[in-house]
């Protein structure tokens, strides 16, 4: 078998057919004439994929020789009563060198990328939650180092030897017992810091006071909504979906008339905020994980993520040295072609900025009925949602649409 | 008749012409060949659609990280090849995620599912109980068909006019349910759905087979503790598969209904393209159960295989029994029960009841144990042994590093306040693709190098082969590795682009990095395609035994017989792990030799005895001096 006349055989029949597709572009472009820019960058592209390919070929051509050298060096060796290669050797150590290449690279990743992971946490849960997690590293990163230190240095001192036989070794119960019982103590531990952390997470406790945001995801955007004056969401549904009604809110319920839609998110720094979270077409996946907070955008039901941010925006800035930093809250969840696009600001600002902040703002509904001559108000709230839904929707349906064309 | 299947010498040497069986009865090509009931045809033609498969998904993935590393760039040639979908020399976001759909249903599905219990089992059940065939050929030979016609539909789904699905390999509705959401959710959806019925079809069909031909078909004195571990580790995994794959069955069906009948399953309260959908009362998040019922099992019906070839592997080229054979088996069945009723935890932050989801953080926390048993099971069995670096082993090496490596990053997920920020950013990406695409993809690697002459009866060319490791061992680390950092850093997994962020501009760089690491990898494989293909026909010609190993099917002639044996079935008299045995002639003993042969390294536990050895008495054995031995053979630590 001769890998490399092989070799050298496809090496000129793929060069040859480059040559050809190379010469046939360039006649097609003659004749045609036109866009003759274009048609040298198809030149160009193939000449580039010729090159490639060319390079492909050569390096498969260097291996062939390589391994045509190996074969004779060996058959010589075998002729001539020489010890040939001793692969078991070469290859122990080959392994031996490029393990703790790669546990060095591992080290070196943690320096060079550890610190561009993201800044401390920005919220009260998110410090219990980094804590688990470094300590989850910490056990993690041991038991990974050592365990790949025993194999390498195994595998190199155990390497297969002529005349050796290895150790007839069939089990040792007390070794076992002992490798089932400390993984399984310490993933207990694991388990204990974990549910208490969880459950501390999930279950804040009483939420009179917290700030009610709802965040509601479409392809593909965010649309935020806060309670306003009396804390109270006003509820939805989403056959009211239309017109500026963006999501649904029945506004003949008296909780809705407070509620704004701003287009950031502001949060006061240390106070509770309970996010409530909806969907109106696919699943998304609100994404804040500067606080740690990630919760998915189920259509047909409320999904809840309770905390509490601690650190202004200002602070942060100052903190990761960037003077654009922005909170971000972005989706998660594979929600269609535009997934990638899908993001929102968060400010948190002091308690006094964000008092300011609140009074800009004005409740959709109060909008509504101030825009029209003041005689029409009163009919508005019923009306707006049932009218508005046939004219303004196909409008929306363009939109969705052009975006998943694109 | 002998059907050695790519025949060696029909093609060439023609001077070989030593089969006994010859002219029995005659086949036709076409039932040698394609319709094959034979238990070794049927596996290398699931290893050979499996790896046509596993290349159409390594250069699906290229494309996809093309795109990651040079976002803003246009490659001519994308529109040359693609069309429409790489206009402009741009790929097309719905494109993107079509590609990424169809990459993970593939690797996971098709290559590592299909192409690796379909090989193994097919070709070792047989053989390693010693059984003629399986329980059921025409079943076996169905189960083939189903999965290649799968694999045609899959395929297919490139050809039409919406593209092929891309919602993802997890199908999450409502995305996989309306095809206006995206283009990837109409025609292509369908033939995805369609595709992976008749791939469960073709599971369930296997599974069967194997269960039975392992339970009802082991020749004289094939015990359950006697089998390899191979085989525990396929019978688990075609158990796993029995009870799992008709769930995802279930929630196909269902979405199929969804899809095309109007009904709402999975469906409620939707407004999509400007109109509000009529479907209430289903729940989006009932398809994630279902899905995961099975999705979690999954993962193990493909790691399980791979664990079970290893075990063998590494056994054999370490000359060593393998450590803890009873514990080997028993963190099998834990992990098999266990796999059960870990589902939730990719659902910690879907707004399930969180009471659930320290539940699952419970159970899936504790699944590491078992695993750790055998990550510490391998290492002992390579202490002190005399490691033979075959291919095969290397590969099986490699394994054990990717499963410590990907194993650990579990640990991070499965605790749900640790998932919350980490849940589908790149760190899940770098943890199933290290512990499941890698060390799978090792085990079954380990698995071809290792029965390949049992296969062709032929040799892969080891230095090919060592070469094909070392490159495919570093670049799938490079690749994956940096990914944990990407994720902790909140990096999504599924963007199509990372330019819409300021905050992720800094791993530009570093994608650029993988994806060249991706290319490196992905030419690598054109080691083992050569080595492989070529080697069916030029090969030198493969020895009875290769790897001196002890189990039965090193035991069938070189040339396949239906039938395998050509005269009677061996019976079996002890393990498959006696290596390296003190006393013994050679360092191994096939499971066919009878302890009446073997009388100078014969222990009372041969025979079943366990107490004081100096009280045992048999004519088969011979008392040792016990204590010099034991002095001698003593581990040096301690
Ligand atoms: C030590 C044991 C393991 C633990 C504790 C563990 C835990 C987890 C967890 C919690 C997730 C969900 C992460 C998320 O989506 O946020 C996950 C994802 C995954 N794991 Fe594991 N895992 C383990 C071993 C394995 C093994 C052995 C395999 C396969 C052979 C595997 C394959 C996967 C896959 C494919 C996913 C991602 C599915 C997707 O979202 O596309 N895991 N693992
Ligand atoms: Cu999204
Ligand atoms: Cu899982």
């Amino acid at each position: 078998m001769s890998i490399l006349k092989k070799i050298s055989l496809f090496a000129s029949a793929a060069i040859a057919t480059l040559y050809t597709n190379v010469a046939m572009a360039q006649t097609a472009t003659a004749e045609a004439g036109a866009d003759a820019a274009k048609a040298a960058a198809r030149t160009e592209m193939w000449l580039t994929v010729a090159f490639y390919i060319l390079m492909f070929v050569a390096a498969g051509f260097i291996l062939g020789v390589v391994g045509r050298a190996l074969k004779v060096y060996e058959l010589t060796a075998s002729a001539t009563k020489k010890k040939g290669l001793n692969w078991n050797s070469i290859n122990a150590s080959i392994i031996l060198v490029i393990g703790f290449l790669g546990l060095y690279g591992a080290f070196w990743e943690l320096n060079a990328h550890g610190g561009w992971l993201l800044p401390d946490p920005a919220s009260k849960h998110g410090v219990q939650t980094d804590n688990l997690l470094h300590v989850t590293f910490y056990i993690t990163f041991t038991v990974f180092v050592l365990t790949h230190c025993v194999l390498f240095t195994y595998l190199f001192l155990y390497r297969g030897r002529k005349n050796k036989r290895a150790y007839y070794y069939p089990h040792n119960d007390n070794l076992e017992k002992i490798w089932t019982m400390v993984p399984a103590v310490v993933l207990s531990i694991l388990v204990f810091f974990g549910w208490k952390t969880w459950t501390s997470i999930m279950y804040p406790g009483d939420l009179k006071d917290a700030i009610k945001v709802e965040a509601v995801a479409e392809q593909f955007k965010w649309t935020v909504r806060y309670a306003g004056k009396d804390n109270l969401l006003g509820p939805r549904n989403y056959r009211l979906i239309g017109g500026d009604n963006v999501l649904g809110v029945k506004f003949d319920d008296k909780t809705s008339h407070d509620d704004f839609f701003p287009q950031e998110i502001v949060l006061p720094v240390n106070k509770t905020v309970q996010f409530q979270f909806g969907a109106k077409d696919v699943i998304h996946s609100a994404y804040m994980p500067h606080f740690r907070v990630q919760m998915n955008c189920v259509p047909g039901m409320n999904t809840y993520f309770t905390f509490t941010p601690t650190i202004t925006t200002n602070e942060m800035r100052s903190k990761v040295n960037d003077a654009k930093f922005d909170y971000l809250l972005y989706c998660n969840k594979i929600c269609g072609a535009s997934h990638f696009n899908m993001k929102f600001v968060i400010k948190v600002v002091s308690d006094k900025e964000y008092r300011a902040w609140l009074k800009d703002q004005t409740p959709f509904w109060v909008k509504k009925n101030e825009k029209p001559a003041p005689a029409e108000a009163p009919a508005a709230p019923t009306a707006v949602p049932a009218d508005s839904t046939k004219a303004d929707s196909t409008k929306a349906a363009d939109k969705t649409l052009a975006i998943n064309i694109k | 008749m002998a059907s050695q299947v790519i025949s060696p010498e029909a093609v060439h040497h023609h001077d070989v012409h030593g089969h006994d069986a010859h002219g029995h009865h005659h086949e036709s090509f076409l039932s040698k060949y394609v319709f094959s009931m034979d238990h070794k045809m049927i596996a290398k033609q699931f290893l050979i659609t499996g790896i046509i498969m596993g290349v159409i998904g390594m250069i699906l993935s290229i494309l996809f990280r093309i795109q990651l590393a040079w976002p803003d760039k246009e490659f001519p040639l994308l529109e040359v090849i693609l069309g429409k979908w790489g206009e402009g020399g741009r790929l097309n976001p719905a494109f993107y995620l079509s590609l990424v759909t169809i990459h993970g249903t593939i690797m996971v599905f098709f290559v590592l599912t299909a192409g690796l219990s379909g090989t193994f089992s097919n070709l070792l059940i047989p053989y390693q109980v010693g059984a003629r065939d399986m329980a059921s050929p025409f079943m076996n030979m169905l189960s083939y068909w189903f999965f290649f016609s799968a694999s045609v539909v899959m395929i297919c789904s490139f050809f039409v006019e919406t593209g092929p699905a891309g919602p993802g390999w997890t199908i999450y509705p409502p995305l996989s349910a309306l095809p206006k959401a995206m283009p990837g959710s109409g025609t292509g959806m369908t033939m995805w759905l369609i595709s992976m019925a008749m791939f469960i079809a073709s599971s369930l069909l296997g599974g069967i087979n194997y269960i039975s031909t392992i339970l009802n078909m082991r020749t004289k004195g094939m015990s359950m503790t006697r089998m390899p571990l191979t085989i525990w580790g396929f019978l688990l995994t075609a158990i796993l598969g029995l009870l799992s794959f008709p769930v995802l069955f279930a929630a196909v069906i269902l979405l199929i209904f969804d899809r095309s009948f109007g009904t709402s399953f999975y469906l409620s309260d939707i407004y999509i393209g400007g109109e509000a959908l009529p479907n209430s009362g289903g729940s989006p998040i009932l398809f994630q159960h279902l899905f995961w019922f099975l999705g979690h099992p999954e993962v193990y019906i493909i790691i399980m295989p791979a664990l079970g070839i290893t075990s063998e592997v590494i056994s054999t080229n370490s000359r060593k029994p393998i450590f803890g054979y009873r514990a080997m088996i028993g963190s099998f069945l834990g992990i098999s029960f266990l796999s059960f009723i870990v589902w939730g935890h990719h659902m910690f932050v879907t707004g399930m009841n969180p009471f659930l989801g320290s539940v699952f953080m419970f159970t899936t926390l504790i699944i590491a144990v078992p695993s750790a048993v055998k990550t510490f099971n391998y290492l002992a069995t390579l202490w002190r042994g005399n490691i033979q670096f075959t291919p095969a082993m290397m590969f099986a090496i490699g394994l054990v590093s990717f499963f410590i490596t990907g194993g650990v990053t579990g640990l991070w997920l499965g605790n749900p306040s640790i998932d919350i920020n980490l849940h589908d950013t790149y760190f899940v990406v770098a943890h199933f693709h290290i512990v499941m695409g890698c060390s799978a993809i090792f085990g079954m690697l380990a698995g071809v190098y290792h029965w390949y002459p049992k296969m062709f009866g032929r040799m892969m060319d080891n230095k090919l082969g060592y070469l094909h490791f070392y490159l495919t061992f570093i670049s799938a680390y490079l690749v994956f590795f940096p990914m944990h950092f990407m994720g902790l850093d909140g990096v999504p997994r599924r963007y199509y682009t990372f330019t819409e962020f300021e905050m992720f501009t800094k791993w530009i760089a570093l994608n650029k990095f993988i994806t060249l690491a991706a290319i490196l990898g992905a030419v690598a494989q054109v080691l083992f395609l050569y080595n492989f293909f070529v080697n069916i026909f030029k090969g030198k010609r493969a020895p009875q035994n290769p790897w001196h190993s002890n189990t039965l099917e090193w035991t069938t002639p070189v040339e396949h017989f239906h039938g395998n044996w050509p005269g009677e079935i061996p019976a079996v008299y002890r393990w498959p792990y006696d290596y390296s045995k003190p006393g013994a002639e050679e360092d191994f003993i096939p499971q066919t030799v009878p302890l009446s042969e073997t009388v100078s390294s014969n222990t009372p536990h041969d025979f079943g005895f366990h107490g004081d050895e100096s009280q045992f008495v048999h004519e088969y054995y011979q008392p040792k001096n016990v204590s010099a031995a034991v002095e001698q053979n003593a581990p040096q630590a301690n």
